[in-house]
């Protein structure tokens, strides 16, 4: 679907308006696209559209994916967490935990868009290069 | 084996054991060489994107919630979904004395299967240019060896002359001309050990141009025995509209190795038309908004920016420099369209070909009266502006008195005389493409020809002439053109030389 600037900018006038102390609100965020559905305004799908998409990527951003190479128990994904946390605080974030063997040994975890690997595997190819 | 155990042990020891931080994305979009990122918050305005496979994509748009990147390598292997890792490196080329007598493609990479280039310095392809307190006013030649440039539009080391003109007019030959020029001055002052004399290094940049021209024009340069001194940096036709439009950046980063490192060098830009092309095409799908001609609004930005890292250098910052001759192709001798005047507007002088002179067979086809070097002259030798100060001006009025005399027979002595010399300085003119000449015959035959030597010569014969005196002077007098190219200037003493000498040679010519 083509979103045009002017959707795409009232789409984000609606995302900023979910947000609460700086952070996504889901009441709100749903109580928007309940509103947006029910008015109808032009474009409206558009708008929702593009407000999914802000809501997707702000999910995205919030998402912290640890991959191990051995399962973690619930002691050390506690302990992992904590650490985590300290790096953002207030910040709500989602964790996911994950086994992945051809990470050989270490951790790879993905805070939102940025990875910080310590896994064997990306040593060893730091090696290679 | 215990060495091998040593290097294994060393390499291990170097590897830092911190975890290892990446900016990441996931591509959101993918097609024509262009690829959306969702993502890579963290990301610099030109960075070098990782896509795996061998692809590596260039960040042109950063956005709100993506950043749009153009792509180099098979962007088939790219799909949605895929994981792009931000590098925190920009684009950068080898550089250095390594790349000469090498033919490389838009990352440097060569293309001339003469094996890997051993370089171990790079330049980043997108460099701001040097400013004005680093800066010198132009004052050494770039001797092009094509006697109507020596003489009326002479081209200084750190100048920017754009060569002009419709398809087939002559426009690459000028500059492989100029190249071939320098690599047998460069080659002269190797051979006699002379120190003082800087050479000239050469860069021919290909902007979509056929394989067959580019191979076409290597070739040239080999069979001159120019590849020593130049590179030769290619996007073709074939390749991405990306490579089209980072070659001659490229190219540049290239040349101003050798200016930082206290040396000349010489870039041609062949030619800026496609590259103007190429770069439409790139911003058109990144959808940037157009303007004129469907170029987008920075197309002036892009020129400018790359025509203004030719400079020359003050003595405190090395004294180096870099020429640049863009070439422009027009449509129907149009130079009132976009790209054209923006381009004539960005360097300093242009040399316009026209269709007309061509297939009148006046070539190199250049229209005297619309051609320019605004800074050039400073740099012409002495002798040379002794010979040549009045030559445009004799030029412009032969031709304003030939389109009168067309209506009319019965001419005053005086306008005879005028429009006989004005045909015999136009044959003169006349050159063979890849013979370019060096400037102290320039010096002797532009004497001869305004110093009535030439006036008993039918103009058909004045090339036969010309011709054989040049090589009458290169075997004969040689000492002659020595002590030209020691003084530089014309005396009194000099000048009775010269008229000795063409008159004797008058004499006995025979057609």
């Amino acid at each position: 679907m083509k979103i045009s600037k002017q959707t795409q900018r009232q789409a984000n006038i609606l995302f900023n308006a979910c947000k609460a102390l700086g952070t996504l609100d889901s009441q709100r965020a749903l109580l928007a696209i309940d509103l947006l559905i029910e008015k109808r305004p032009r474009a409206w799908r558009a708008i929702l559209e593009h407000l999914k998409k802000r809501i997707r990527l702000e999910m995205a951003r919030r998402a912290v994916h640890v991959q191990s190479a051995v399962s973690l128990n619930e002691y050390e994904q506690e302990k992992i967490s904590g650490v985590i946390r300290t790096t953002a605080p207030g910040t709500p974030l989602d964790f996911r935990f994950s086994e992945s063997p051809e990470l050989l040994g270490g951790l790879r975890v993905q805070i939102g868009w940025n990875v910080l690997d310590a896994s064997l595997k990306a040593r060893l190819e730091s090696i290679l290069e | 084996m215990s060495s091998i155990l040593q290097e294994i042990e060393a390499r291990i020891a170097n590897v830092r054991q911190e975890a290892k931080q990446q900016n990441v994305g996931v591509v959101s979009e993918i097609g024509d060489g262009v690829a959306k990122i969702e993502g890579l918050d963290d990301l610099m305005m030109n960075e070098m994107i990782d896509l795996g496979n061998g692809v590596t994509g260039i960040a042109m748009n950063l956005e709100e919630t993506s950043v749009g990147a153009i792509l180099m390598g098979d962007y088939t292997k790219v799909s949605e979904g895929q994981e792009a890792k931000g590098t925190g490196r920009l684009l950068q080329v080898p550089v250095g004395k390594g790349m000469l007598g090498r033919a490389v493609n838009a990352l440097g990479q060569p293309i001339d299967g003469k094996g890997d280039i051993k370089n171990d310095t790079f330049y980043p392809v997108e460099k701001i240019a040097p400013g004005i307190i680093t800066r010198r006013s132009v004052n050494q030649p770039v001797q092009t060896g094509i006697i109507p440039i020596d003489a009326m539009i002479p081209i200084g080391r750190g100048q920017r002359e754009l060569i002009i003109g419709d398809r087939s007019t002559g426009k690459t030959t000028i500059c492989i001309d100029t190249i071939l020029n320098q690599a047998r001055l460069n080659k002269a002052a190797q051979d006699a050990g002379d120190t003082n004399y800087r050479p000239l290094y050469c860069i021919y940049v290909a902007i979509g141009q056929k394989q067959s021209n580019v191979a076409q024009v290597i070739g040239a340069l080999e069979e001159a025995g120019a590849m020593p001194w130049t590179v030769v940096v290619v996007a073709g036709a074939s390749d991405s509209a990306t490579e089209q439009y980072l070659a001659p950046f490229a190219g540049a980063a290239i040349g101003e190795w050798f200016m930082d490192n206290r040396m000349d060098a010489l870039i041609v830009y062949d030619d800026l038309t496609k590259h103007a092309n190429a770069y439409r095409q790139v911003s058109l799908i990144l959808k940037r908004p157009s303007g004129r001609e469907a170029f987008p609004g920075d197309v002036f930005y892009l020129h400018s920016r790359l025509l203004e890292r030719a400079a020359r250098m003050n003595e405190e910052h090395g004294g180096g420099s870099l020429t640049a001759l863009p070439i422009i192709e027009t449509q129907m001798g149009d130079v009132s369209a976009y790209i054209p005047t923006n381009v004539i507007s960005i360097t300093d002088g242009q040399i316009f070909l026209e269709t007309d002179l061509f297939y009148q067979g006046i070539r190199p086809a250049i229209s005297v009266g619309i051609s320019v070097s605004r800074v050039g002259s400073s740099a012409q030798i002495k002798a040379m502006k002794q010979v040549a100060g009045r030559i445009k001006t004799e030029l412009a009025q032969f031709r304003e008195l030939a389109a009168f005399a067309q209506f009319g027979s019965d001419l005053d002595p005086q306008t005879m005389a005028r429009l006989e010399r004005g045909k015999r300085i136009t044959e003169l003119f006349k050159q063979g493409q890849h013979a370019p000449i060096p400037v102290e015959i320039q010096v002797v035959l532009l004497w001869s020809v305004q110093n009535n030597i030439m006036d008993g010569v039918p103009v058909e014969q004045i090339r036969k002439f010309a011709a054989d005196f040049s090589e009458y002077l290169s075997t004969q007098k040689l000492q002659l053109l020595q002590k030209l190219e020691k003084e530089k200037k014309l005396d009194d003493t000099l000048v009775a030389e010269i008229k000795s000498v063409a008159s004797s040679f008058r004499e006995t010519w025979k057609p």
